[in-house]
């Protein structure tokens, strides 16, 4: 039984392609109408393990659809998204596969509401188009993080080749069985390892890849491209939030994340309380004692750096008025403030994180927070006072604040 | 993992908590906010003053993370409206314009007219939507519902959002608070240090 490939693999490589085919004649594509990638993708994944090339054909398409996700997020942060979350540079010398993973998850919301959009609009135009349609989806793909998508793909694909294929009989809403797959697919991201395919300028459709074995209409799809959205955004998530991973299933991750987002918005309350206990609240003292005992252990901060970062950060909230337009005059005074504050900042984050480190876990610190707060301003006040050579403060104050706490 | 020992004096990476130059702004932010919230005043009482540190921390936060995410905005408007019909202590010299007026009422009768619509029309593949069963995935169904109204009332501005965008949302949210935890930690250890010199 020969492989049937729709269209003969046309385009660039094809000679290279269908000899290809002919050599791995056990798999079966069943679709039509399919582009130059998704040839190169099948027959790379076929002439990399002959064995069960079925299994990996049936895993590719749903997982190379959400690489092909991941990297539209990456690529609407290059496209400009509002970047105050900084990312390591994207040089593909770097970890890619962090990037790809870790960067997903402090970046991907700020841009997560224009894929979403699009891939709306991408659903409900699919069907009108069926043929010889761009390969891709959202505009801006970067080179570089197709690398780490692939790579990041590389990781995780056969967990999650299974993975799909175990929750459609879980999921019995939408598929009915039987018909074949008809639907042309238009991911690139396919392929163990293969690197050098580049990417066409990609239109904003979402072609999605049915699998065999169920149902191919419009509804059914959407749902299935909804939920593995959804289930993309959880696992995100679930690295995110500590003590996620020991959970599984969605409704108890649900609950650590709820859990999670209460507990650090009751940590704002708490500290907002305390800030106000503090008395009296002055700033004039402030940056000449951070100053006296920041300058000691790091040298004078990068003020250029700081009036640029001040400028920069604009307020696009016109509409929500003046409220936060008060914020962006700046005088000298502010400005020496901030500077020494940022310093203290970097200090003291670079202790606070010598700390952590040597505790526990973050969870545990979540979770009691009271007396681990306590426990940890001590700490650290103790570790840069003898840095600084200043003497111990005094536990009495703090004891008074943990009474106070226990009453809060 | 020392963390500690690859960052330069001035390159503070956050960590799970956002990056650093997204907490400078929010130090910045929060610093400013404070001052014009006239928190150092002695006049004010203890409740007074935590609630308008509160809000200038979350003024500060929605400020720093830009106009980008869904939550940011809503929590900009909800702190606005609360400035617009102040409570006891109001502090002097800010004007704010109004908020985003809500739509008015021909758009939210169109709107509800479409959402009727869609809502009648049984969708095609979903034949267990009308009928109450209690078998086993009716069950997980209703209690990842209840999770997502819960989420939906804890991030600002989550009603309005489907669960996909809302869980987005969420990340966004939750990396956010994060960072303005530790700033506010931040802040509060580095005036208790003062306090006790």
């Amino acid at each position: 039984m020969e492989g049937r490939a729709g269209g003969g693999g046309g385009g660039g490589g094809g000679d290279y392609i269908s000899s290809l085919l002919n050599s791995s004649p056990r798999l079966d594509f069943g679709l039509l109408a399919g582009g130059v990638p998704v040839m190169d993708g099948v027959v790379a994944a076929g002439a990399d393990a002959g064995g069960d090339c079925l299994d990996k054909l049936c895993g590719d398409p749903g997982f190379a659809e959400r690489a092909a996700r991941l990297s539209s997020f990456n690529g609407q942060r290059y496209a400009g998204a509002a970047g105050l979350f900084e990312m390591p540079p994207p040089a593909p010398a770097a970890s890619n596969g962090d990037f790809g993973c870790g960067g997903v998850g402090s970046r991907e919301a700020s841009s997560v509401s224009d894929p979403a959009s699009t891939m709306k609009d991408a659903i409900a135009k699919k069907r009108k188009a069926p043929g010889g349609k761009g390969k891709g989806k959202e505009p801006s793909l970067s080179t570089s993080c197709q690398v780490g998508e692939e790579k990041e793909s590389d990781a995780k694909r056969c967990k999650t080749g299974e993975g799909e294929k175990k929750e459609s009989p879980v999921k019995p809403k939408a598929e009915l069985a039987g018909s074949d797959s008809s639907v042309e697919d238009g991911v690139q991201k396919q392929g163990k390892g293969k690197n050098a395919k580049p990417v066409e300028p990609p239109k904003d459709y979402v072609h999605v890849r049915a699998r065999r074995g169920q149902a191919t209409d419009s509804h059914s799809l959407a749902e299935r491209v909804r939920r593995e959205r959804i289930s993309q955004r959880m696992k995100v998530l679930q690295d995110l939030v500590p003590g996620c991973n020991k959970v599984i299933g969605k409704a108890l991750m649900l609950d650590e994340i709820i859990n999670y987002v209460q507990s650090l918005q009751r940590q704002v309350e708490f500290l907002s309380m305390k800030l106000a206990t503090v008395n009296p609240l002055d700033f004039s003292n402030l940056p000449t004692l951070l100053y006296k005992d920041m300058y000691q252990a790091c040298g004078p901060s990068a003020s250029p750096v700081f009036s640029l970062e001040s400028s920069n950060s604009a307020f696009p909230f016109s509409e929500q008025g003046d409220v936060f337009q008060s914020f962006v005059p700046n005088t000298m005074e502010n400005q020496c403030t901030l500077n020494q504050l940022d310093l203290a900042l970097s200090q003291a984050t670079n202790a606070q994180y010598a700390f952590q480190d040597g505790t526990a876990n973050t969870n545990l610190q979540q979770r009691n927070f009271w007396e681990d707060d306590l426990q940890s301003v001590f700490h650290i006040e103790n570790g840069q006072s003898q840095e600084n050579g200043v003497s111990a403060p005094s536990f009495h104050g703090q004891l008074q604040a943990g009474h106070m706490k226990m009453e809060f | 993992m020392a963390m500690a020992s690859n960052r330069g004096v001035l390159g503070v990476q956050g960590g799970g908590g956002g990056s650093g130059k997204f907490k400078r702004a929010l130090l910045r932010n929060l610093i400013l906010g404070l001052r014009k919230g006239g928190v150092a005043s002695r006049e004010m009482g203890f409740h007074e003053r935590k609630d308008a540190i509160k809000r200038a921390a979350d003024a500060a936060l929605a400020s720093a993370r830009g106009a980008a995410p869904c939550w940011s905005r809503s929590l900009a408007a909800e702190i606005a409206q609360q400035h617009r019909s102040p409570g006891p202590a109001n502090s002097s010299g800010e004007c704010c314009k109004a908020p985003p007026p809500p739509p008015s009422p021909r758009k939210m009768i169109v709107c509800k007219k479409i959402v009727r619509r869609s809502l009648r029309r049984p969708r095609p593949g979903n034949a267990t939507a009308s009928s109450k069963e209690y078998g086993a995935g009716a069950l997980a169904r209703a209690m990842l519902r209840k999770r997502t109204t819960v989420l939906k009332e804890i991030v600002p501005g989550g009603k309005a959002l489907d669960v996909c965008t809302l869980l987005g949302e969420t990340l966004d949210y939750a990396v956010s608070l994060k960072a303005q935890v530790d700033v506010m930690q931040l802040l509060v250890r580095a005036l208790q240090e003062r306090k006790h010199k």
